[in-house]
């Protein structure tokens, strides 16, 4: 496996202040493969990955006859799919989204993260697709390999708007929409019963397709480092509610760390990757998950 | 380590750290609702209805209270010193000092018994676990009893204790007062100074001040008015008739009587009363009294002038000796036929001298015989022809005995006519007459004024020798080893000298006589001629008398006594009798510590020396120093008696404070630390605490 570095320049409170998302995406992806010993070229060859035993059925013609005048013994040789695939990023734009303390917002965040996703699996040339949405579909853009500037543009003016609706809504909706199977990257705070978000997963997952969970949060979200007594007045809903932050604290960390350890199951038990990533987070840490989830799911062994 | 405040007043404010507890205490609720990106979790919280004040920020709150306590302390002026200090307030043993004057002035009426009585009262004071150190202190110190439990010791050493002839020094004792308490390191010090505070014992520039904590107590046996009378010194003139030599001695008297007083002045010599007068004494004045000629006797006599008593009998004596044939016998060859006025300047000047007077005999070259020369200290050859061979060799036989020979260069002076006997002795050879130019006459160009022939003209403006016009001289080859004492302008020598066995030669390579220069009518003429004469024969002065506390170096004594070491242990007896006993190979000096007179001799030879001690004539005057001055001018630095310490005044100056340590710096560094750190770890907390 290849090893990653830290790059200064994928600090997203500086990549924040870049209006050109598309800048934004090429510095992120070129600045994480610059990073690594060896930029892996996937689906797009047939090279040779590695020899397997001959076993009875198999196609005598991948024999390997050299091997076999080498060694006595037969071999077969293995290569990698030259399959291509599509990307569909959602991302979670509801009123929550658009908190922010510590760095940028988490919508901000998440605009960059998915920019860098499919900037970084257009030049895998993979099809690349987008879907925004708050309680329902905002926005929605189709897979193809000529979508990218699309889904940037789209992104770009991303606002976050409504909430206060189950995921499973705009997700039925947009799994709807994609017919084809491929990487589904889900990009949300998953303020949402961890057994909607399963709903939502498993919608996901139904043609077949590849989930990865990108949970964003504010690190203020899991500290709840506020002091003073207040009203906190919530963003999707405007409800009211008085708090005593020191008195709340240690019961509200253990409660938001209950709901992404039940994220982090209902991910396990589907086999989809989970990610948490606050928003101070480097986004090569996002790039990397992705990156060995492709190497995961799409190595075929022929 | 014991610490105190300067300022303990600057500790109430630490009620100021009262205002961030407060602070942390205070927490106003939000106007403003803090928006939050869900409340689902924040609904499942049990509300409670809880104390909304707590204190928060633990490490932040304990920061700031520090640094205001920190400052607070500084302003309070906090210092550190040693544990010394902590134990003296608490009492303990005492260590007395007495400091007990026996100068000569203690001797007036009943001073110093009443001064041994006031020290016993002292000594009788303290309890067993006290230390007691007796210091007897003139113009010298002593301390018979240091630092001891023995109380016994000290009364003894009390009562032993006598007045001496010496006078006062008050800053001595002091010192050794100090050095004795330092050395016992008790805490509790006192200094009882019993003494009659004459004003002489001290002055303004001496340095002696007692250690710190040390409480000064003085005991004052003296009185306002102390009048005396004393004998302050003595003139002597000589006369001599045919062998008989006489002394007139005159005795200069003081009194500082109120009014005039009739008292009766007694000359003795060698214990013999030789006259009494009756002197009428002006009031707080001074009184010559002049005695008759007295016919003085062979070899050294002791003499003393005496007035009546009064209260201080110490001074009412003077003793002095006085030798007869002290003057110096000086002989003047002249050549045969010689005008009458050849010696004349030279005869005149000698005539003139006191200290030593000059006993002068001039005979012509034709008559001139051994025996002459064997009397004279100091040969002149005043222009005389070179002596027959004999002549020559009893000359050199008496120079190198110790005679001095001064041969005057002039006109009948010839190189050659000089006998064998004498060249090896003379400085150098005497050559032919030189002759200034007309109109340009020689002069002095060089003289080392540094030679003790010359050691008179020593200081600047002390002699004028450029006056003098030579206009004729002798040139003169100085021979090997002869030193030139001074030379013509044109570097022809003048004056040369030099040794020879015990004795000096010294040649002048123009005349005496005011023919070849004018140099006997110079006013340098005179003290010239005398320091030659003295310097040639030798001659040390003898001093008639000494003042107590002088060392005599007896190496420079006349009487050649100290010389004499073959004859074993010089032996110095004082007039109370006591004995000191110098070995021949330490150096022979001694310590005049009585009054009257000190007998020398040496230890196998029968000849004994006298010499006469006084006291100090400024011993004499009683006038007196205010205590209080005195106490105030050595007492311990006031400095030592306020400290402050928990709040109080501690005891004042019972011992010597080490030193003081501030610590308000380091506190006011500290504080503003603090405060750093406080900035950024408050900046950090707010990161979080200023959400929405």
């Amino acid at each position: 496996m290849s090893e990653v570095r830290a790059i200064p320049v994928l600090d997203p409170a500086v990549l924040s202040r870049i209006a050109n998302l598309e800048l934004v995406a090429r510095s992120v992806v070129e600045g994480f493969l610059s990073g690594l010993h060896r930029a892996p070229h996937l689906g797009v060859s047939l090279d040779f990955a590695e020899h397997r035993a001959y076993m009875p059925g198999d196609d005598i013609r991948r024999i390997d006859w050299k091997l076999y005048a080498r060694t006595d013994r037969f071999y077969l040789k293995q290569f990698e799919a030259d399959t291509n695939t599509d990307v569909v990023a959602l991302v979670d734009a509801s009123r929550s989204m658009g908190f922010g303390v510590t760095g940028a917002t988490k919508l901000d965040y998440a605009k960059m993260l998915a920019a860098s996703l499919l900037f970084f699996s257009n030049r895998q040339r993979d099809r690349v697709g987008l879907v925004t949405f708050d309680e329902q579909v905002r926005e929605f853009v189709p897979a193809s390999a000529k979508h990218l500037q699309t889904a940037l543009h789209s992104l770009d003016r991303l606002a976050t708007a409504g909430g206060n609706g189950p995921l499973e809504k705009p997700i039925a909706t947009a799994a709807n929409s994609m017919r084809k199977k491929g990487i589904r990257i889900l990009i949300s705070d998953f303020y949402e019963d961890p057994a909607g978000v399963a709903k939502a997963i498993d919608l996901l997952r139904a043609g077949g397709s590849d989930v990865i969970m990108f949970h964003v949060l504010d690190r203020a979200e899991r500290e709840l480092p506020v002091d003073d007594a207040a009203s906190f007045r919530d963003l999707e809903t405007g409800d009211q509610i008085p708090v005593v932050p020191w008195q709340f604290r240690e019961r509200y960390r253990s409660l938001i760390a209950a709901h992404i350890d039940a994220l982090q199951q209902i991910a396990r038990e589907r086999r989809v990757d989970y990610t948490l990533l606050e928003t101070t987070t480097p986004l090569d840490q996002a790039l990397f998950a992705y990156l060995s989830h492709r190497q995961y799911t799409l190595r075929v062994r022929a | 380590m014991n610490f105190g405040l300067l300022a303990p007043i600057f500790m109430a404010g630490l009620a100021l750290l009262a205002i961030p507890v407060l602070v942390h205490l205070t927490h106003r609720e939000r106007k403003e609702p803090v928006e939050w990106p869900s409340l689902m979790f924040l609904q499942r919280i049990e509300y409670r209805a809880a104390r909304r004040q707590r204190i928060r920020h633990w490490l932040l709150l304990l920061m700031r209270a520090a640094a205001l306590a920190l400052v607070v302390m500084a302003f309070a002026r906090p210092f550190m010193r040693g544990a010394e200090t902590a134990a003296t307030a608490a009492g303990g043993p005492v260590h007395l000092v007495v400091l007990l004057d026996r100068s000569h002035s203690m001797q007036y009426g009943d001073r110093f018994a009443r001064a041994q009585e006031a020290a016993r009262s002292a000594v009788r004071g303290l309890s067993p676990d006290d230390l007691v150190s007796v210091v007897l202190f003139d113009e010298a110190t002593a301390a018979p009893v240091s630092a001891s439990l023995d109380k016994n010791a000290a009364g003894a050493a009390i009562d032993a204790a006598r007045a001496s002839d010496r006078g006062t020094r008050y800053a001595p004792a002091v010192r050794l007062a100090g050095r004795l308490m330092t050395d016992a390191e008790i805490r509790r010090r006192e200094v009882v100074l019993i003494s009659d505070f004459q004003r002489r014992g001290w002055s303004g520039e001496d340095e002696a001040r007692l250690p710190g904590g040390a409480e000064l107590r003085t005991v004052d046996v003296g009185a306002p008015e102390s009048p005396n009378a004393s004998v302050a010194g003595l003139e002597m003139a000589r006369e001599t008739s045919g062998s008989v030599e006489r002394a007139r001695i005159t005795a200069r008297l003081t009194s500082t009587f109120g009014d005039a007083r009739t008292v009766a002045a007694t000359l003795l010599l060698n214990g013999r009363e030789i006259e009494r007068r009756e002197v009428s004494l002006a009031p707080d004045g001074a009184t010559r009294v002049g005695f008759s000629p007295a016919t003085l006797p062979a070899g050294i006599t002791r003499g003393e002038v005496r007035i009546g008593a009064d209260d201080l009998t110490a001074d009412d004596a003077f003793f002095f000796t006085i030798a007869a044939g002290e003057d110096l016998p000086v002989l003047i060859v002249e050549s045969d036929g010689a005008a009458a006025t050849s010696s004349l300047y030279l005869s005149r000047a000698l005539a003139i001298g006191d200290a030593p007077g000059f006993r002068t005999r001039t005979v012509q070259s034709g008559r001139l015989t051994t025996r002459d020369l064997a009397d004279a200290a100091v040969i002149i050859f005043n222009d005389a022809p070179p002596p027959r061979a004999e002549l020559a060799r009893a000359l050199a036989a008496r120079v190198n005995e110790g005679a001095g020979l001064l041969v005057v260069a002039g006109p009948r002076a010839e190189d050659r006519a000089w006998p064998a006997e004498l060249e090896a002795i003379m400085p150098a050879a005497i050559g032919a007459v030189a002759d200034r130019p007309p109109g340009r006459p020689g002069a002095i160009g060089f003289m080392d004024r540094s030679h003790p022939a010359l050691t008179v003209f020593r200081a600047p403006r002390s002699g004028d020798f450029a006056a003098a016009r030579f206009l004729r001289y002798r040139t003169l080859r100085p021979a090997d080893g002869t030193e030139i004492l001074a030379r013509f302008d044109d570097g022809a020598a003048a004056l040369v000298e030099r040794r020879a066995g015990t004795g000096r030669v010294l040649v002048l390579a123009s005349t005496i006589d005011g023919v070849w220069n004018d140099l006997p009518v110079q006013p340098v003429f005179l003290p010239l001629v005398h320091q030659i004469a003295r310097y040639a024969a030798g001659y040390a002065e003898r001093r008639r008398w000494y003042t107590i506390g002088e060392v005599v170096d007896l190496t420079r004594d006349p009487s050649g006594i100290a010389a004499d070491s073959a004859r074993g242990t010089l032996i110095a007896v004082s007039p109370s009798g006591k004995r000191t006993h110098i070995p021949p190979d330490r150096r022979p000096v001694l310590e005049l510590g009585e009054r009257g007179f000190h007998e020398l001799r040496r230890e196998s030879n029968g000849r004994t020396v006298s010499l006469a001690a006084n006291v100090a004539i400024g011993e004499s005057d009683l006038s007196r120093i205010d205590p209080e001055e005195l106490s105030l001018a050595i007492a311990a630095p006031p400095r030592d008696s306020l400290i402050v310490e928990s709040g109080e005044i501690a005891a004042a100056g019972l011992a010597e404070p080490p030193p003081e340590r501030h610590l308000w710096w380091w506190l006011l560094a500290a504080a503003l630390l603090l405060f750093v750190g406080e900035t950024v770890l408050g900046n950090r907390l707010s990161r979080f605490s200023g959400v929405a």
